[in-house]
């Protein structure tokens, strides 16, 4: 947290992503399953960076790969971090990640 | 006696690495999941004990909370067995950290829960239809508001169409169930709307015919006085004093029974033979000399120039086969104004009696005021005037029209009754004397005579 002096900031955040709201999962899941944009991966033009995790439930290797197939120019990263949310379970290895592509994509 | 362990306790246990790697799990949780307990050797992970959509739940709910917070509590899962069979779960699990407070461990329990499952279900169907039933009663008050408030709408289009406004158009929603309804008054209002147009028309077209006709009677007894005046001097004879019921007038009027008897004519009640209607014609009854005859020529000519709704209207002007000519005008209905004397002093009979008495005197004189100086009048006083060698006739044929019209609101105002007779543009044939006796013999007339008082139409 940024404000380590005042640590009810973090209780709050973390009260907030603790709590689900039924309807807004409902959206929010309608929204992740039922829509497939396969199609419109050829059509991007912004460099992408994929980041893979290792034994993803969601989305095993052969998604990453596949994405990366079809984002023209992207870069794969295969992570050492498990399961879906990287950024919480392995925050420096994802925040690494990034900014090596980021540099990288400044410098080109 | 064998030591009782947790290991086969009623709840499931696992211990597992962060990513889910099982490092343990006891025999009832490999019981409830068909695995061997030394699965847990083989690097299985614990999402793997799951339903896909658990697992999801697992990964994207659970991990995260476990990361920020510690813990969860009563995460509602389903298990899968080998042979794919589901086993409904409650999941509580916390996360051991180490020194430097990263996640070390987790620690899963797990309670079996069917019952509580059926039973959230159960709830869930039931809110579920509560939900429908409150959103049902909604859409029905919904509607049910929306049919009052079109049916105030239609209730106002109709009071719009009582108060006589027919332009504005009656509409409402395309789909509103009293759109026939809101279709059959639109229809009957433009039906009404398209009537009165219909009818304005009809009485603009009426109105033209009957200015017409008018013009053509002014024309005719004008004809007739010039055709009859240049013979009259030589061969007139006295009228028969009366003419016999049945008899056909031109071919178009039968004639019924007497009116009544003026000075100078007589009036029948006839009948008209093409459409069966009653009207009154009045025939000259005094041997035509030239005067008398310019005189009742002048009253068809100025009657034809007078419409209003308390004077009669002239029909017809024509001759007899032994050349008397009359007058075909309305019947007028009711009773004389003679007959309701004794109520002469009762204001609220009178006042209405003068006021329509007025109205009709008003018009008269207007039109009189208006007429022009008929050419042919004139050519006839020329006329006259050279046979006579004088100024006088002429003078007097304008200045009695005159004297007329002053008489005649000096009678309205002091005798009501008299008034409500059509005014005749001619002074009676006795009048000979000079006006103050003239006056003076008139009120003592009205007193002896109440027959002379003319019919009351309109009252
Ligand atoms: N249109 C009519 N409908 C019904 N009755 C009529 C009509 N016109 C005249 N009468 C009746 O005929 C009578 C005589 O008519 P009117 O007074 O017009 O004749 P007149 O010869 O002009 O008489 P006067 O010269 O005395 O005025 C009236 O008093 C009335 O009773
Ligand atoms: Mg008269």
């Amino acid at each position: 947290m940024g404000n380590p002096d005042r640590p009810e900031l973090g209780a709050e955040l973390t009260a907030n992503f603790c709590r689900t709201d039924p309807e807004i999962a409902r959206h929010f899941a309608r929204v992740t399953f039922f829509s497939d944009n396969r199609a419109d991966l050829p059509r991007v033009r912004t460099p992408s960076l994929i980041l893979q995790c290792a034994a993803d439930v969601i989305a095993p290797t052969s998604v990453g790969e596949a994405m990366h197939d079809a984002l023209r120019g992207s870069q794969l990263v295969r992570m050492r971090a498990t399961g879906h949310c990287p950024n919480l379970s392995a925050p420096e290895e994802t925040i690494a990640a990034i900014r090596a592509f980021l540099s990288q994509q400044a410098s080109a | 006696m064998a030591l009782v362990t947790d290991d086969d306790g009623p709840c499931g246990d696992l211990t597992a690495l962060p990513d889910g790697t099982i490092l343990h799990l006891n025999r009832t949780l490999a019981a409830w999941t068909g695995r061997d307990q030394a699965a847990a050797a083989q690097g299985l992970r614990l999402q793997s004990l799951l339903t896909t959509p658990s697992a999801l739940l697992f990964e994207t709910h659970c991990v995260p909370l476990l990361q920020l917070q510690g813990f969860v509590n009563e995460v509602s899962l389903d298990l899968v067995n080998a042979s794919g069979q589901r086993q409904p779960v409650l999941l509580c699990a916390t996360a051991k950290r180490d020194e430097a407070g990263a996640t070390a461990l987790l620690r899963l329990t797990i309670f079996n829960a069917p019952k509580r499952r059926e039973y959230e279900r159960e709830l869930v169907a039931a809110r579920t239809a509560a939900e429908q039933a409150t959103a049902q009663l909604r859409i029905q008050r919904e509607l049910a508001e929306r049919k009052v408030a079109e049916q105030a709408a239609l209730l106002r289009a109709v009071g719009r169409m009582a108060a006589g406004d027919l332009t504005t158009p009656i509409t409402l929603e395309i789909d509103s169930s009293l759109l026939p309804l809101a279709s059959e008054l639109e229809r009957l209002r433009r039906d009404i709307l398209w009537q009165i147009q219909a009818l304005k028309e009809r009485n603009d077209e009426i109105h033209k015919l009957n200015r017409e006709l008018r013009y053509q009677i002014e024309q005719r007894s004008l004809k007739l006085v010039e055709s009859l005046g240049a013979r009259v001097e030589h061969r007139a004879a006295q009228p028969p004093a009366s003419r016999p019921a049945g008899a056909v007038l031109a071919g178009r009027y039968r004639l019924e029974h007497v009116l009544g008897r003026g000075g100078m004519a007589t009036v029948y009640q006839i009948e008209r033979i093409s459409d069966g209607r009653r009207f009154a014609a009045k025939f000259l009854s005094v041997r035509p000399d030239y005067q008398v005859l310019v005189r009742f020529a002048r009253e068809a000519q100025f009657l034809a120039r007078l419409a209003h709704p308390n004077l009669i209207n002239i029909i017809d002007i024509d001759v007899t086969e032994d050349r008397v000519p009359y007058i075909v005008m309305e019947l007028a209905g009711g009773r004389s104004l003679a007959e309701h004397a004794p109520r002469y002093r009762e204001r609220a009979f009178v006042l209405p009696v003068l006021a329509q008495i007025a109205a009709a005197l008003d018009a008269v004189h207007a039109a009189w005021r208006r007429a022009p100086r008929s050419e042919a009048l004139e050519r006839a006083a020329l006329r006259r005037r050279a046979r006579r060698g004088g100024h006088r006739e002429a003078g007097r044929l304008r200045d009695l029209a005159a004297a007329r019209a002053r008489r005649h609101a000096r009678r309205a105002a002091c005798d009501p009754a008299t008034a409500a007779q059509r005014p005749q543009p001619y002074p009676p044939a006795p009048d000979r004397s000079p006006p103050a006796a003239s006056r003076a013999r008139r009120r003592a007339d009205a007193g002896r005579r109440p027959a002379r008082h003319p019919e009351l139409h309109g009252a």
